[in-house]
């Protein structure tokens, strides 16, 4: 990119009237938020301050429930109508936003003050071109004419390094990859020079790799722009990478604040040590598979502990700091009276078990209980009305054919089972990991391909035969609210697989699903309890219970934690691996996480585009040789630690290329970053097999996957 | 659960009442619905008479009161066709979804194509009027529509985990549709029933009008309607108060309808976001 495109966003050299007083850019000042709710108000943000200055990122971290959303909104001024402004201001360069008439507020936002959301497809007008959608902020805001708006949209497009930006201006918003939606958004942020930028998790909805690319380009942006940036997310890699200062929101209090070092190294507030110590990290090496953990889940705002929030969950509590609210204490600047005293104690380690030890690492043994070769699914794009062509042709000259888009979710897959390990199936969304795992258990009918258990190919099993082998593969989903019924208590769903296998009789249906909830750590009074008085981990843990109540002999495990909050993640894991360690149960997981994968897989097997291209033991995988690919997706991954996280040196992918048209050629060669030529696509790719059934396929010598590939 | 939702109340109130009124039509009225007072015709509203009389100089207000009974029944009775020729038609084209769905939807296309009370005529005309074939006719009618929110409903659950979780025990399709399905249905369902009931009453009436519906010596609604017209300009409280009767039943019925909806609408339970 040429330096002349950059230089609009360029801030150093900034006009010299920019009004650079002492002000910060951004303040906010004791603000408190409350929510209509059933029964009175809700305190969704309580007396929340922090400041950001120009050039600099904020992160504001903290999970599902912790008001951090609440805060954006009051910022920009988008509360929700149940919602109100109880007390507190907020200043853009010691402005009051308060005092502003709605008419100038309008003319502030989208200007001065902008925002990129999380979900990008639903940020932008589907019907308009997304150039068209920049240009008329600049012509709104900036009163710029059409031509100049549209000269101005392409050059800002190319600052956040959109190929071929006339190009895309002119495309619309469905016609984009998600990554490059997201870059449209920053775009339109940034087109007027804001003095505040908001962005509420702008990668979440992401790939790991398209991520990876936003993050780099928000650094730079960094260096680049006027701005403060008040950055929300709940992913401490994200924070590390990107944030000069970080703020921790829980339950609607900022429990602490300092520099990203401060954070990361002296973490001061139990929770901030317990969300640092309970994510599973690439960079750090465990004993066994357990994470520490913070106990109990996220209070919901409408029922907050009546003293310190993180009270209930909090092991340090003592001399009765639970029971007392907690104020902000100015020398530490931190939401606990025992900050002091425990700036040297770190979070309590897992408790290890007896039944983990060696555990991780063990060669897993014994021949194969599940093994599946050549598995395929094509799915058949444009069915019903769709599809029917016109053509030349035929008796009458005239044809009328249906034209079907074959694409192929799963391609070829081949892998073993063996017991009680953790098969751990990687790859981004829409590389079939799902619709593989779906086939094993049956809930999709696969092409072709066997998956053989026990003796049995499962993958013709029909009617009858298929319902009496059901009882020996279950799988848990990713998303919790969707996996139990809501019209059912907690003990009916329960019941059902135990009457439909005859596993207990009527009479004894209490004892055994009353033993299902102690398995799951949970009380058994939970039986009497409906799905929406669970919380999320709550609501995954019973999901657990149901697959694991008919004795299964192979459980998938399709992204167990992913839609969980961060702190109740590394308690469900613990319990998964408890479970395995217990009953001895083989896991096939699916993840796209490879920190969570590193923690608890005994081997993993990387998948791009329906096909394997990298399998192996865990600890070999995580080193080289690697796939390209697998080291691609290994550099794309946020390290929690902020010296590491910008030190690290990352792979950067194109967006998703077109799928490979001969259907022989390695599926990753469109983005591959040490492609070799038109091999790559044209021919099937070489099966490189090492020691302890370690997999790659690529065309590459061992020792080129080896070395430094780039 | 119902405070701060006078929808709720107000329009549960009123359907209560107009139901007792149905129930206990009887021993409310003040002279039999039938009888002639061949002196009082055409009274206007009094003491003696207080909705006034009719051309024979029958009570407008026991009639009425007994024209309650037909005008409900036929609404509930219309609204249970409907619910139940429309649900499982709606869960099935959903669940099955492929050729049958776009066989079934297509069929029920047509259907909807026909102006409802031509189609109501249709039916009736085929058939011999009377009351309890007006209210199956009008539940046929309206039965696309039920249909129509079934699937749409059910479209969208059928690809929820739990049903996924089901099919990974080997659940039977039975059990899949009725265990899992058809309870999570029921909440859209009921709202629809509730604002459905009114178009039935009110399509019910104009086929009583047509002299489709009810029969006389019976009456109901309707029917008292058409019988006033001729007298409109005379002697108007003959078509005003059955006219205000249904008015309000169809207002108390509507507040229900959005009141249930409010209150069983998962997304506008009470949740603060953070």
């Amino acid at each position: 990119m040429g330096s002349g495109t950059r230089s609009i966003l360029d801030w150093r050299g900034a006009p010299a009237d920019s009004p650079m007083a002492d002000h910060p850019v951004l303040a906010v000042e004791r603000l408190t938020v409350t929510y209509a709710a059933e029964g009175g108000r809700v305190r969704a943000v309580d007396d929340v301050s922090f400041a950001i200055q120009r050039g600099e990122v904020l992160g504001l971290v903290g999970e599902s429930g912790s008001g951090k959303s609440t805060v954006a909104a009051a910022v920009i001024g988008l509360l929700a109508a149940n919602a109100r402004v109880e007390s507190g201001r907020v200043l853009i360069e010691g402005e009051n936003l308060g005092a502003l008439s709605a008419e100038a507020f309008r003319r502030l936002r989208g200007n001065r003050l902008t925002m990129v959301f999380q979900d990008p497809l639903s940020s932008l007008t589907p019907s308009i071109r997304v150039g068209e959608q920049i240009a008329e902020v600049l012509r709104v805001h900036r009163g710029l004419r059409p031509d100049a708006a549209e000269r101005r949209t392409i050059e800002l497009l190319a600052s956040v390094e959109v190929p071929d930006p006339a190009l895309r201006a002119r495309a619309y918003p469905h016609q984009l990859s998600g990554g490059m939606q997201q870059r449209v958004l920053i775009a339109m942020a940034l087109a007027c020079d804001p003095d505040v930028l908001i962005m509420d998790e702008p990668t979440t909805a992401l790939d790991v790799t398209t991520e990876a690319t936003i993050l780099d380009l928000v650094a730079d942006l960094k260096r680049r722009v006027r701005a403060g940036i008040l950055y929300i997310t709940h992913d401490m890699g994200v924070v590390a990478r990107l944030c000069d200062r970080v703020a921790v929101l829980y339950a609607g209090q900022l429990l602490e604040e300092g520099t990203a070092e401060e954070i990361f190294h002296r973490p001061r507030h139990p929770y901030t040590k317990g969300l640092l110590a309970s994510i599973p990290r690439l960079d750090r090496a465990y004993t066994g598979k357990r994470l520490p953990s913070i106990p109990g889940s996220i209070p919901s705002p409408g029922a907050l502990p009546p003293g310190c929030v993180f009270g209930p969950r909090c092991p340090f509590a003592a001399g009765g700091c639970a029971e007392r609210v907690q104020p902000r204490r100015e020398p530490l600047w931190v939401r606990c009276e025992r900050a002091q005293s425990l700036t040297e104690v770190g979070w309590p380690d897992a408790v290890p078990e007896a039944a983990d030890a060696g555990m991780k690492g063990a060669a897993p043994g014994g021949d194969p209980l599940v093994r599946v070769k050549g598995l395929s699914k094509e799915f058949q794009q444009g069915g019903g009305w769709e599809g029917w062509r016109l053509d030349r042709g035929g008796v009458l000259g005239l044809r009328l054919h249906q034209a079907h888009r074959i694409v192929r979710a799963v391609d070829g897959v081949s892998l073993d089972l063996r017991h009680g390990e953790t098969l751990a199936l990687v790859g981004e969304s829409g590389c079939g990991k799902t619709t593989l795992g779906r086939m094993i258990v049956r809930l999709i009918d696969p092409t072709a391909g066997s998956v053989v258990f026990d003796g049995t190919d499962l993958a013709v099993l029909r009617g009858r035969a298929l319902r009496r082998r059901r009882r020996e593969f279950q799988i848990v989903f990713q998303n919790p609210d969707s996996s139990l019924n809501p019209r059912r208590r907690v003990g009916e769903t329960l019941a059902r697989p135990l009457i439909v296998f005859g596993l207990a009789e009527r009479a004894r249906l209490g004892p055994a699903i009353g033993a299902l909830l102690r398995m799951v750590q949970l009380p058994e009074e939970y039986a009497e309890r409906y799905p929406h008085e669970l919380s999320g981990g709550e609501k995954q843990r019973v999901a657990i219970a149901r697959a694991l109540a008919t004795r299964p002999r192979v459980a998938v495990l399709d992204e167990p934690v992913t839609a969980l909050d961060v702190s109740v993640r590394a308690s469900v894991l613990n319990l998964l691996v408890a479970l395995q360690a217990e009953i001895g149960l083989p896991y096939l997981l699916i993840a796209h996480d490879l920190a969570v994968v590193r923690q608890v897989a005994d081997r993993v097997a990387v998948m791009y585009r329906g096909r394997l291209c990298e399998v192996g033991p865990a600890d070999v995988v995580f080193a080289p040789p690697f796939h390209p690919y697998t080291r691609a997706l290994l550099s794309a991954i946020p390290i929690p630690e902020p010296a590491a996280a910008r030190r690290a040196e990352r792979i950067r992918l194109t967006e998703m290329g077109s799928p490979a048209t001969t259907g022989h050629g390695c599926p990753f060669s469109g983005r591959c970053p040490v492609r070799i030529g038109p091999i790559c696509d044209e021919v099937t790719p070489r099966v490189h097999v090492l020691d302890r059934g370690h997999t790659i396929v690529c065309h590459h010598e061992l020792a080129t996957l080896g070395g430094d590939t780039r | 659960m119902s405070r701060g939702r006078p929808a709720l109340i107000v329009g549960g109130a009123i359907v209560v009442a107009i139901v007792l009124i149905a129930l206990l039509a009887p021993w409310l009225v003040r002279y039999p619905p039938t009888e002639f007072h061949v002196k009082d015709r055409l009274a206007p509203p009094s003491a003696d008479y207080w909705f006034g009389t009719d051309e024979f100089g029958r009570d407008v207000y026991s009639r009425v009161m007994i024209g309650t009974r037909l005008s409900i029944l036929i609404g509930f009775v219309a609204m249970a066709v409907c619910m139940g020729v429309g649900t499982p038609l709606g869960l099935l084209a959903g669940y099955v979804g492929g050729r049958t769905d776009e066989v079934l939807m297509r069929g029920l296309d047509i259907l909807m194509s026909f102006p409802s009370i031509i189609f109501g005529m249709l039916i009736l005309t085929l058939t011999s009027p009377g009351p309890l074939k007006t209210a199956v006719a009008v539940g046929i009618v309206y039965a696309p529509t039920i249909a129509r929110i079934a699937r749409s409903v059910t479209l969208s659950i059928k690809e929820e985990d739990y049903v996924a979780a089901a099919r990974s025990r080997g659940e039977s399709h039975l059990y899949i549709l009725f265990g899992e399905i058809l309870p999570n249905t029921w909440a859209p369902l009921t709202v629809e029933a509730s604002l459905r009931v009114t178009f039935a009453i009110l399509a019910a009436a104009a086929l009583s009008f047509l002299g489709l519906g009810a029969q006389p010596p019976d009456t109901d609604w309707g029917l008292m309607i058409a019988e006033a017209r001729k007298f409109m300009t005379v002697a108007p409280w003959i078509a005003l108060f059955p006219g205000a009767a249904m008015c309000l039943t169809v207002v108390g019925l509507n507040l229900l309808g959005d009141g249930l909806r409010d209150a069983l609408d998962p997304r506008l339970a009470r949740r603060a976001r953070g």
